[in-house]
């Protein structure tokens, strides 16, 4: 079973990753080596959650809500294997195991550079950034984060559809200590931080064995409700901020009310959002909801001639979503439009 | 109107607007038309750099009731959801602002009837942005009127379920997807996973 679980996902990392290669043909590959380059630490970012073992207490503080949750990220044999534990209210824990450290997802694959278009197509020109609009990236000072030397970079939204990062990264090993997400008038949305962490050779090998025997087990790959199978969908967005594909698409069987929901998955590498489209037989309300920086924005559409319940989830503006939901359309070849 | 509120004003077109200045824009715009009809000038001068053509016929008062009412529903019906304090406000006007002027951003004249039709209104509006959110309003009073209280609270109950449905599965992706690892995952409440 476990050898089925592990040719399981490593199919799906060949299939996302060359669903995002055919997306994004012919990788320019760029050389960042500078640490006074700032996409230097965006690119040591996403590779250092992947590769390096680590061992920390997270705090997530969204408002008037804090959480706190352990995470141990240990590689063996070139995959990865992963234990959270929520540490707060009910005791849960994940076991995520044997996921490939080469299977590059969309959203390292953009910000590795390794597609073309991506975060950083430009990266190398002259030291010039070419975000083609996106974003500017912009080194801060030094601080401590957990005891820790990190270098802080933001990374500042070029549009109006996305957030503001502040990033406070490990300088030894680059793996993200403290990230802030602020909206247009700077102000904080949401702070995650590590309170303590140890990496690489300070990590206790089995720190990432099961613990307990109500330990929840997932695959990588999976996500999380029951019968989520990738399916085709029957609308599609005729509008995309610049920057952003689709990562994913799914049916997931909703067992309340055994209705089927669509699902897709957007990411620009920094910023990312889903959309969940329902059949409904009554429309309610529009209306939106945040926590911290996620907002969940409901509205009712009538695409083709159903009525469906849509609900944009992620980590954007109010104003993206309403654009997105109202550039919605039924599976008829509308090109995507991107501005 | 003091200078202040016409920089508010302004603010708010851009979507700068801090929470302050679009509570103050609230209060006056339900005082006096003159906030209105400011917001009007603006809007059609911003139309007119966009070569976008309506925009003279939205009513910010609307817009601010509508606001206000959702806010208040909001904050009846939500639990841990709960939208935070005057931001809710802020992202409610700026929701309906934007909604009722989306449908002309990026949108050419040409397109919109094409997508009016698609929408098929259930309701004659004279808005073609707003078509869904009043339809949406329309076909809502209908239901709510023949439900009685016990049924809303199901359906509120069984919507916040689904919206913690969807955030958890939204974080997944933004652990496998996004480049922060394991961190999105924090955002997620009761865990769970399908077996």
């Amino acid at each position: 079973m476990k050898a089925v679980t592990q040719l399981f996902g490593t199919l799906l990392c060949v299939l996302a990753f060359a669903s995002v290669a055919a997306a994004n043909p012919a990788p320019e590959q760029t050389a960042v080596g500078d640490k006074s380059v700032p996409a230097y630490w965006l690119k040591r970012m996403a590779s250092g959650f992947r590769e390096q073992d680590y061992d920390g207490i997270l705090v997530a503080n969204r408002g008037s809500d804090m959480r706190s949750m352990r995470i141990v990220h240990l590689v063996k044999d070139g995959r990865e294997h992963e234990r959270l534990q929520y540490l707060d209210g009910e005791p849960v824990e994940v076991i995520r195991a044997n996921h490939p450290t080469d299977c590059v997802h969309a959203g390292g694959q953009l910000i590795m550079g390794g597609a073309t278009g991506g975060l950083l197509a430009g990266v190398g020109r002259g030291g010039n950034f070419d975000f083609t609009g996106l974003y500017r990236l912009k080194l801060g000072g030094s601080t401590h984060v957990a005891m820790r030397p990190v270098q802080v970079l933001s990374v500042i939204p070029e549009d109006s559809y996305r957030y503001k990062h502040r990033l406070y990264l490990d300088k030894a090993s680059g793996i993200l200590l403290k990230s802030e997400v602020l909206d247009s008038n700077e102000r904080v949305l949401e702070t995650s931080q590590f309170i303590q962490i140890a990496i690489g050779q300070e990590v206790d090998p089995e720190a990432a064995e099961i613990n307990s025997d109500k330990a929840l087990h997932e695959n990588y790959h999976s996500l999380p409700l029951n019968s989520s199978e990738p399916g085709e969908s029957s609308w599609q967005l005729a509008w995309l901020p610049k920057g952003f594909m689709q990562a994913s698409h799914h049916r997931h069987r909703m067992e309340d009310l055994n209705k089927m929901v669509q699902s897709q998955h957007f990411t620009d590498g920094i910023t990312l959002f889903s959309v969940f489209v329902e059949k409904t037989d009554s429309a309610i309300e529009p209306f939106e909801v945040r926590t911290g920086s996620t907002l969940a924005y409901w509205v009712p559409k009538k695409i083709g001639q159903q009525w469906m319940s849509v609900t944009v989830v992620g980590e954007i503006p109010i104003q993206t979503a309403v654009k997105l939901t109202d550039h919605m359309k039924p599976v008829s070849a509308v090109a995507v439009s991107k501005k | 109107m003091t200078e202040q509120l016409r920089q508010s004003l302004s603010a708010l077109m851009d979507d700068e607007a801090t929470d302050f200045e679009v509570r103050q824009i609230l209060k006056q715009a339900s005082e006096s038309t003159a906030v209105s009809e400011q917001y009007r000038r603006y809007s059609t001068a911003q139309a007119a750099m966009h070569d976008q053509a309506d925009w003279a016929s939205i009513d910010i008062s609307g817009a601010v009731a509508e606001a206000i009412d959702n806010e208040a529903a909001i904050s009846r019906s939500w639990g841990w959801m709960k939208p935070a304090g005057g931001f809710a406000v802020a992202a409610s006007v700026a929701a309906v602002v934007v909604f009722a002027t989306q449908g002309l951003h990026g949108v050419g004249p040409e397109q919109r009837p094409a997508q009016l039709a698609e929408l098929a209104p259930l309701t004659a509006s004279p808005l073609p942005a707003l078509t869904d959110r009043q339809n949406a309003r329309t076909v809502a009073e209908t239901n709510l009127a023949s439900n009685d209280e016990t049924d809303r609270a199901a359906s509120q109950a069984l919507l916040q379920q689904r919206l913690s449905q969807y955030m958890q599965i939204h974080a997944k992706h933004a652990s496998m997807n996004g480049s922060q690892g394991a961190l999105p995952l924090a955002r997620v409440t009761n865990y769970r996973v399908e077996r």
